[in-house]
């Protein structure tokens, strides 16, 4: 499904990801870690196609697609969907609203009919009881004034709501309590599906206690570093990340 | 047509003092003009709050008593002092020696150094007191040219401004100052006067080289029948910083333009301060920042009190030129009206030609916070100790920036002294 | 801007120079203003000897004025005397039909969800009531009239109710005020009247009778609103829909009196020609809308959203005369293209525990040029008076520009006075945000905007806001891409 081959890019004049190669299929659920300034962020970044990161060599297929060559909200529309680190406020614009247009947007693409609105409210009540979230939030501006843990609640609810084929999640489990833990890994849970991918960004294994990944990666200066099971989260907890580097010294 | 008069006294003058020194052109084209924006008409916005009718009336002597009687000397707030009387440095009355890394020079002197008269004379344009700084440039008896050198860290130096004691007179100093690349530096510009009528129009015109920091601390203090206006202009360079420390206590009439040019990128100005207009003082102060370069950063933030019959004018201008991309402008207008008869006009503007900009301001008129007041006497404190304490506190967030020791202690001082006899006079 | 003046001496000692001739029977006089014009249009008008004079003394002021030179807009010189003062509310040469209209104002209707039968109206289409306007107007004056309410066109309210006229015409707009109110009390044309009895509360919006059977009120249009004590009206002005317009210059003048416990709500939405993309055409607006608060406990609110027009000079204001009168001013101004917007407020305060609120937002795109430009006075009389002004500005592309220029004067110390102003484009991460979501750049911007002006557009009347907002949206396109 993504399919990344010597993937370079940069900020600026600053290098950060230096030949990144990674292979996601469908129904997988992949776990990235590293240490901080590993490239986990611009990753993420990257794939959702955010301005200021510059792709100097490299490749990014989806579903057979050039990625980069696609706007972000044409990322969005063909399924790839980023759970930001830090969602950003937006006053004065309805919560509500703007996931309706996000939702209709996607069925355009995806030819299916628009949703009205008591459909809409039907389809978000089903998904907010999930995510123990309360229907005021949907009358809130967007993220505005909510706290760091709402707003992480907000970026799963959006991505029960719009279901995308891949989701990319961005440190989604940091500053975290662990009641809002789980509810954030219940909403990854509900939406593992064999025609779906899941990409975790973290920095620590605590969220895969609970969304068991299929494949764990060390990322470290712009690369990958070593792949294994899930076993290898434990020992990255365990043992910290520079053996992982002397390893790969030693290789 | 009404200016016609005081332009024609001013005129007189200036014949009087004509031909005194090499600089005849510079000077004959700065009166000019003067003459030709005479004084303010009613309609102009730059004085909409402040009339000079009363200034107009008078007939002020120019004085150039190089010898002049001074009326007296506050005691010194730096290492170094500089005294300037009518305008003339006094070698005599001053400290002996400058630190090193910072000279002073004379029109003559820098002339014959080779620098160009043009500059030191140069009238800043625009603003509503272009054509006092060019009144300024026509009739100064000297310039007072303080240079800092290259990458010199000097210890602080005291400019004292003292008027000679004669009544009905007019003097028009002039300070050029030059902060070379990198030096980081500290300068303390006290005005003050005593209960004489006269005249007082300074230009303070100066340049902060790339890499440079200036700190400005201005007291001013002068008497209650003076008219002081003042045109200080601060053009900055790549990644230098200006900060002015203002304190604007005195004077009958006052009106400073402090001007900040962000001319290269990365330039930043800090100019903030406080104000107090009681008696029946009218205090117009106009802070300006002009963003005309990327990066650029500007804070303006000013704190002020009216009381009796006082009339304080506060105007902050940013304006962020066409290119001046990633600049960022802050404004702070905090303003205390304490008793009825006076008066707060402020208008804090922003003037935004650029898109990817962050500025902000911020204005607030009001009095002391009654549930603060009751709370304190609630503690025990007397009305008139609880409306000090408030009202200190509230000069206090402007006196915690003044990172010049002495300076800050002379500026509450002056202040606890000047709001004690507010309070205990108050109905 | 001396040569923007017209000849002032030339103008009063000269007659008429394209040899006017008083034809009673025309429908329009040739261009050119001078007394003989205004005793015509008040001949016209079958206005009692009070008006008349009232104009002639506007006028003979007028002449003596200069066109404002302040405003932070650039005018071309107006030429005074090129303008025709009075047309008969007659048909006008426009198009016989939708089919003759330009598509273009035709996809904005579309896009709007202007209803059908207001399509011909607003598109100035010169045909007899297409729709069944007359019986729903009827309907409306019946309901009026049983509440006691006068709402009429500003000429019938000279002839049939001078009384009222005379009493409150020109008290809180003097004739002598400014220059363009001053022309328009020499020579306005028409406009609305509304009178609301005591203790009436004002039955329906007077918005939709109004726009329904708007008349061609033309470029001097007055209006006078009086609440007396007690009641309460709602007053709705303008249209989201483009007007198709020929007059270049609009120089209106809106008076609102709200007596002891009375509240009146003004709301404009004003859509006109703002020109072309290079700035070529478009309207002048230059209007004069002042409410005075004369009783205790009175409250007036103005809210607008101005989105066209080519130069927009605009200071709806309140005179706080009554004690703990309240005055409010909701304000969401967009200068697209080469548009010029100098709009704002001022509320002075005269009366004791007087409050007023102030929130403004701007919206700079293309080459637009948008200041807010607001004045608080707190008068030594004015004991505890109260204002809090927030004003904000949003930047959308590198050459438009965006200014605040507040005035506070305050001259009590018992008052308090809060101003906080914010100037920035729209952030980036917003904008991100949004498309990473599956929405388009130009729907995220038009979000966020709506987001940005929302305080503001919640004190419309509710199918109002919901028009304000396409009308931001159409008026937006392109601005960002």
């Amino acid at each position: 499904m993504l399919s990344i081959r010597d993937l370079h890019a940069r900020i600026g004049a600053r290098k950060i990801l230096k030949g990144l190669d990674l292979e996601v299929r469908a129904g997988e659920v992949h776990a990235i870690m590293g240490p901080n300034g590993s490239g986990k962020s611009t990753l993420a970044s990257v794939l959702a196609g955010r301005d200021g990161y510059e792709v100097t060599a490299g490749r990014v297929e989806y579903d057979g697609r050039d990625l980069l060559a696609l706007a972000p909200e044409e990322r969005a529309r063909a399924g790839v969907f980023l759970a930001f680190q830090y969602p950003v406020e937006i006053p004065g614009v309805n919560n509500a609203y703007l996931l309706k247009a996000a939702l209709n947007a996607i069925r355009r693409e995806r030819g299916l009919p628009e949703v009205d609105a008591f459909e809409f409210l039907a389809l978000v009540r089903g998904k907010m009881q999930l995510m123990q979230m309360d229907e005021s939030f949907l009358n809130r501006g967007v993220n505005e004034g909510f706290s760091g843990g709402e707003k992480k609640r907000n970026e799963i609810l959006q991505m029960a709501v719009l279901e995308p084929r891949l989701a990319l999640l961005d440190e989604t489990d940091s500053g975290l309590d662990i009641d809002a833990l789980r509810v954030v890994a219940n909403g990854v849970n509900s939406l593992r599906s064999p025609d779906r991918a899941v990409v975790l960004v973290t920095h620590y294994q605590r969220l895969l206690d609970y969304v068991e990944p299929d494949v764990v990666h060390v990322l470290y200066d712009g690369r990958i570093l070593k792949s294994g099971d899930k076993s290898l989260a434990l020992e990255l907890e365990r043992r910290g990340y520079d053996w992982v580097r002397q390893e790969a010294q030693v290789a | 047509m009404t200016a016609a008069g005081p332009v024609e006294h001013y005129r007189e003058a200036f014949a009087a003092l004509a031909a005194r020194d090499d600089a005849a052109a510079e000077r004959s084209a700065a009166f000019e003009r003067f003459a030709a924006l005479g004084f303010p008409g009613p309609r102009d916005e730059a004085w909409r709050y402040t009339n000079l009718r009363r200034l107009e009336s008078r007939r002020f002597a120019p004085t150039d008593a190089a010898e002049a009687a001074v009326v007296s000397l506050p005691s010194p707030l730096a290492p170094h002092r500089l005294v300037v009387v009518d305008g003339r440095l006094r070698r005599d009355l001053g400290s002996s020696g400058l630190p090193a890394g910072v000279s002073v020079r004379s029109l003559a002197e820098a002339r014959s150094a080779g620098l160009s008269v043009a500059a030191l004379l140069r009238v800043p344009a625009g603003g509503g007191t272009e054509r006092f700084a060019a009144l300024n440039a026509a009739l100064c008896p000297d310039v007072l040219f303080l240079e800092i050198a290259d990458s010199a860290l000097p210890e602080a130096i005291e400019l004292v401004f003292v008027p000679g004691a004669s009544e009905g007179s007019m003097q028009h100093p002039r300070l050029v100052v030059r902060a070379g690349r990198g030096s980081v530096a500290r300068l303390v510009l006290r005005h003050s006067g005593d209960d004489a009528e006269r005249l007082v129009n300074v230009v303070v015109d100066v340049e902060v080289g790339p890499d440079a920091a200036l700190h400005v601390y201005r007291l001013f203090e002068p008497g209650e029948r003076t008219f002081h206006i003042e045109r200080l202009e601060a053009t900055v360079g790549q990644r230098g910083t200006v900060f002015v420390h203002d304190a604007q206590l005195g004077a009958g009439l006052a009106r400073l333009d402090l001007n900040a040019r962000l001319a290269a990128p990365q330039a930043a100005a800090e100019l903030t301060g406080l104000f107090l207009a009681d008696g029946s003082r009218h205090l117009d102060t106009q802070v300006r920042a002009d963003h005309l370069d990327v990066g650029t950063r500007s804070l303006q933030d000013y704190r002020g009190i009216a009381a009796g019959r006082g009339r304080a004018i506060f105007n902050a201008k940013a304006i962020v030129h066409p290119g001046a991309q990633q600049s960022e402008a802050r404004q702070s207008s905090r303003n205390l009206l304490l008793t009825p008869g006076a008066e707060i006009d402020t208008k804090p503007e922003l003037e935004i030609y650029a898109d990817d900009v962050k500025c902000s301001h911020g204005a607030t008129t009001g009095q002391l916070d009654a549930v603060a007041l009751f709370y304190l006497r609630s503690r025990g404190l007397s009305e008139t100790e609880a409306r000090s304490a408030l009202t200190r506190a509230f000069a206090g967030a402007v006196l915690s920036r003044m990172d010049h020791e002495a300076f800050a202690r002379v500026v509450r001082d002056t202040l606890d002294l000047r709001l004690a006899r507010l309070l205990e006079t108050r109905p | 801007m001396s040569t923007t003046t017209p000849d002032l001496d030339a103008l009063v000692a000269s007659k008429y120079r394209h040899g006017f001739v008083t034809d009673i029977e025309s429908d329009t006089v040739p261009p050119g203003l001078d007394e003989d014009v205004i005793r015509l249009i008040s001949r016209k008008k079958n206005e009692p000897q009070f008006m008349l004079d009232w104009r002639l003394k506007a006028f003979r002021h007028w002449l003596t004025m200069r066109q404002p030179d302040w405003a932070h807009v650039r005018i071309a010189p107006i030429d005074y005397q090129a303008i025709s003062y009075y047309s008969a509310p007659k048909k006008k040469d426009g198009p016989k039909s939708l089919e003759e209209v330009d598509p273009k104002l035709l996809a904005t209707y579309e896009k709007l969800g202007v209803p059908l039968h207001e399509r011909a109206r607003l598109a100035g289409v010169a045909v007899d009531a297409v729709f069944d306007s007359v019986s729903v107007a009827t309907t409306f004056k019946e309901k009026l009239a049983q509440a006691g309410v006068i709402f009429c066109p500003f000429s019938d309210a000279v002839r049939n109710h001078p009384e009222l006229v005379e009493r409150y015409l020109g008290t809180v707009v003097p004739p002598a005020d400014n220059f363009y109110a001053a022309l328009n009390s020499a020579v306005f044309t028409d406009g609305s009247f509304v009178y609301v009895p005591k203790g009436v509360r004002c039955p329906m919006e007077l918005s939709t009778y109004f726009r329904i059977n708007a008349a061609n009120t033309g470029q001097f249009e007055r209006t006078l609103i009086v609440a007396d004590e007690g009641s309460h009206v709602s007053y709705l002005e303008g249209c989201t829909a483009p007007m198709r317009d020929e007059n270049q210059l609009h120089a209106a003048v809106v008076e609102l009196v709200a007596e002891t416990d009375a509240q009146i709500k003004y709301s404009t939405v004003q859509n006109w020609y703002p020109g072309d993309e290079n700035g070529v055409g478009g309207i002048y607006n230059f209007v004069t809308k002042r409410g005075e608060c004369r009783g205790p406990r009175s409250r007036i609110s103005w809210t607008q959203v101005e989105t066209g027009s080519a130069i927009t000079w605009k200071y709806p204001s309140c005179v706080l005369t009554g004690d703990d009168s309240v005055g409010e001013f909701y304000s969401v101004a967009l200068a697209n293209h080469c548009q010029q917007a100098d709009t704002g407020t001022k509320m002075i305060h005269i009366g004791r525990n007087t409050r007023s609120t102030i929130v403004s937002k701007g919206i700079s795109a293309g080459r637009g040029q948008n200041t807010y430009r607001g004045l608080v006075k707190v008068l030594p009389s004015a004991e505890g008076a109260r204002n809090y002004t927030q004003c904000d500005s949003l930047l959308m592309g590198d050459r438009c520009g965006a200014h605040t220029f507040p005035y506070m004067e305050i001259r009590n110390p018992t008052a308090i006075v809060e101003h906080e102003a914010t100037t920035s484009k729209i952030a980036d991460d917003q904008l991100f945000y949004c498309r990473s979501r599956g929405v388009s750049e130009e729907d995220a911007v038009n979000m966020i905007v709506n987001g940005f002006c929302k305080v503001v557009f919640k004190e419309l009347p509710m199918e109002f806001a919901v028009e304000a907002q396409n009308l931001l949206s159409v008026s937006l396109e392109g601005a960002v891409g």
